[in-house]
């Protein structure tokens, strides 16, 4: 027995879900070149690569926030009905402020003692 | 007049499978394609060479990475949930400064990045076709 339309569209729904964290998954490998070149984004050349702690510190509270959010959104698939994404709590959106700011400090400076 | 005759039903399934088919084949070569390496993106979120030491391996920058997780999760969760709900979801504005934040700081660390090249000396970093690079 065919299945019907509504399940055939969930059926394809399923698969373009797998279809598209699979390219997240092997572009960011491929952007990354593995995890070589993950730590390699947490070295600094101005400190002849050695790892910079505001580095490491944006890395994970900013991989900490998406894996908040997206354990949020997530929590939203209970059969209700939704009609937009979640909001971020404005203490993620402060955290990841001034973790960017440290970050973007951090390289500014690094940056002005290597030019002296 | 039989059973066996072709209904519009009928008909809009089998448009629906073959429209499926030709997406997934096109979908199938585009992730094939990057599995092999033909489409190349190592260079996506490498910063730019050092024209001062031009042979030294170009490395990842931590902002760039930042800026395509955040695209891709924000993406693929919109996606999730537009399936999920069966209609377009609004995105919040909290969600579009999480990607403003994010995009903010590759553009604040390109243009620091682009200053640190240009303190070397005055002239515009050039490829071989006499191009002027990318240097975020």
């Amino acid at each position: 027995m065919l299945p019907s339309l509504v399940e055939f569209a969930q059926f394809f729904a399923g698969i373009i879900i797998v279809w598209f964290f699979l390219l997240a998954a092997l572009v960011i490998y491929r952007a990354t070149s593995g995890l070589s070149g993950i730590v390699d984004m947490l070295r600094s050349e101005e400190r002849g690569g050695a790892i910079d702690p505001e580095r490491v510190q944006l890395f994970v509270i900013f991989l900490g926030a998406l894996l908040i959010y997206a354990r949020g959104a997530l929590g939203m698939m209970d059969g209700s009905e939704v009609v937009k994404l979640p909001e971020v709590p404005e203490e993620l959106i402060a955290v990841l402020t001034g973790s960017n700011a440290l970050y973007l400090g951090g390289k500014i400076v690094r940056s002005e003692k290597k030019g002296n | 007049m039989t059973d066996n005759t072709f209904s519009p039903i009928d008909l809009s399934f089998l448009v629906a499978i073959v429209i499926s088919i030709i997406i997934m084949g096109f979908a199938s070569v585009v992730l094939y394609k990057i599995f092999k390496g033909d489409i190349r993106l190592e260079g996506i979120i490498q910063e730019p060479a050092d024209p001062k030491n031009p042979d030294r391996k170009p490395k990842a920058s931590l902002s760039r990475f930042q800026f395509l997780i955040f695209t891709f999760v924000i993406a693929g969760l919109y996606l999730v949930l537009s399936l999920e709900s069966g209609n377009f979801v609004d995105v919040p504005e909290s969600a579009l400064v999480l990607l403003g934040i994010s995009g903010g700081s590759f553009l604040i660390s390109k243009g620091i990045g682009g200053g640190k090249q240009g303190n070397g000396n005055n002239l515009a970093p050039a490829n071989g076709n006499g191009q002027k690079t990318d240097n975020g």
